[in-house]
This record gives structure tokens, sequence and C-alpha cells, in this order.
């Protein structure tokens, strides 16, 4: 069984805190899933968050209260994540084997979409689209918030939203006349469950 | 439109795939390192 420690309550405020680097500890869930997506590899995302939370305890002068503290840890994150790809100049290691995952195993062409399809297909995207696909689509963040944690102009994030869609309809083909229909149980609750907010928490 | 309509349909099943995929982020567990940076980081530089 792994080791670690069961993920606080994202976004819950420290009671009586008055130290805003108390709360880094209570956003650490959503900074290690945004890092996942972008390194798509476990070990790869805890480097990115170790380094986030180092960099934002030694900038938490810039972070001004009552703003929002989980998109400017977002912003922390990603500046070091491009930071050290412009390093590096490679990918990063693929020790989960995702990516090898992708390349070699195509989605069936049957109308059905399995969780696990779904996953490799979100692999295959470039950066900037996994990116604004997590900030909007999956944290719920709207298009300014992201465009502002991003540093990018709001019809940016709102065209890499829409190719990132676009491409993903693309690689997992759904694009065609036949009915949806999900292979994945944990797949198809959620997609039947469709009324639900589009401002989830993240 | 039934054509708008899939399109709905299909921005709503990514959302939906994004949502749940990284839900499932969040539920894993913590590395311990995590924790103990923050204990670490806080008592070299205590608060004010």
């Amino acid at each position: 069984m792994k080791s670690g420690r069961k993920p606080p309550r994202d976004h819950q405020p420290v009671p009586g805190g008055l130290d805003p680097r108390d709360e880094i500890l209570h956003h650490l869930p959503s900074l290690r899933a945004f890092a996942v997506s972008l390194t798509r590899n476990s070990s790869a995302a805890d480097d990115l968050v170790q380094d986030t939370i180092v960099n934002a305890w030694r900038a938490i002068d810039s972070f001004k209260p009552g703003t929002n503290m989980r998109a400017w840890l977002f912003t922390i994150l990603r500046n070091a994540f491009y930071s050290g790809r412009r390093k590096m100049k490679y990918e990063v290691a693929d020790a989960d084997g995702a990516m090898a995952a992708t390349l070699s195993v195509k989605p069936q062409h049957d109308g059905r979409l399995a969780l696990n399809d779904f996953r490799k297909a979100f692999t295959e995207l470039p950066d900037e689209q996994r990116e604004a696909l997590v900030l909007v689509g999956a944290s719920g963040m709207t298009y300014e918030e992201a465009a502002a944690t991003c540093g990018v102009a709001v019809g940016t994030i709102k065209s890499r939203v829409f190719r990132g869609r676009a491409r993903l309809v693309e690689i997992l083909q759904l694009n065609d006349d036949e009915p949806l229909e999900m292979t994945d149980s944990a797949t198809l609750a959620v997609v039947t469950d469709g009324r639900q907010s589009r401002k989830a928490a993240f | 439109m039934p054509e708008d309509n899939q399109d709905d349909d299909l921005e709503q099943m990514i959302d939906n795939n994004l949502r749940l995929v990284f839900q499932q982020e969040l539920e894993r567990d913590l590395p311990d390192r995590f924790v103990e940076l923050l204990r670490q980081l806080k008592e070299q530089d205590p608060p004010q």
C-alpha cells in the first residue's frame, strides 16, 4: 500500500490563519493534479509541486491577501514548468509509460469512449491546450482567470480550449454519426449526470 | 440544429471526463514530503 496522506480538503481557508503561507497546504491536491496534467508523469509532477511550494514560500510577499491563492499558485507552478522545459530542451522522461501507451493504442472506432482512452488522448495534446482545458474545463476557472494565470489574452485561452476539444474529438474519433456510448461505468455515471455545474470544484 | 446539439454533447462529454480524471488526481494520497517540506520551511522562516 502506498504511503502518503489523505489530501486535505481543497480550497478551505485555514481557520483563524493569518499567515497566507498556511493556505498552501490546502491547495496541494489541485496543484498536483495540474502538475500531472502538464508533465504527464507523476514523479515529475511531484518534483514540480515541490519546486512550486518553495517558490511560493519565498515569494509570499507578492501574494495579495484576499485574492485567489490557487490561481497564484498555479501561475507559479506553470512558470516553473515552462522554465524547466526551456532549460531541459527535451520532453520529461515518460516514467509512467503514458505516452508510449498513447502511441501504441488507438481508440476503438465504435463510437464508444472509455476513460483510459480519454486519458491517453489528453496526453497527446500540446502543453498549452492541456493547460487551458484543465484550467477551464476541469478546475472551473473562468476564461478570464485562466488567461490571467497563463499571462495571455482571454481570446488565446478560448482558442486553446476550442482547439484542445477539437483535437480530442479527432483523436477519439467522436465526430461521426454514431451515437455516443460509454463503456466505462464511472464515465457513464458522470456523463449521465450532465446537469452538474460546469463550475465543479477542482 | 442537430449538429449544434452534437457539438454541445461532445463538449459536455469532454469536460465531464476532464473533471472525472482530475477529480481522481485530487483524491490521490499526497506524498509526505510535501507536508514535511512545508514544516521545514516554516521552521526556517517562522511567521513574524
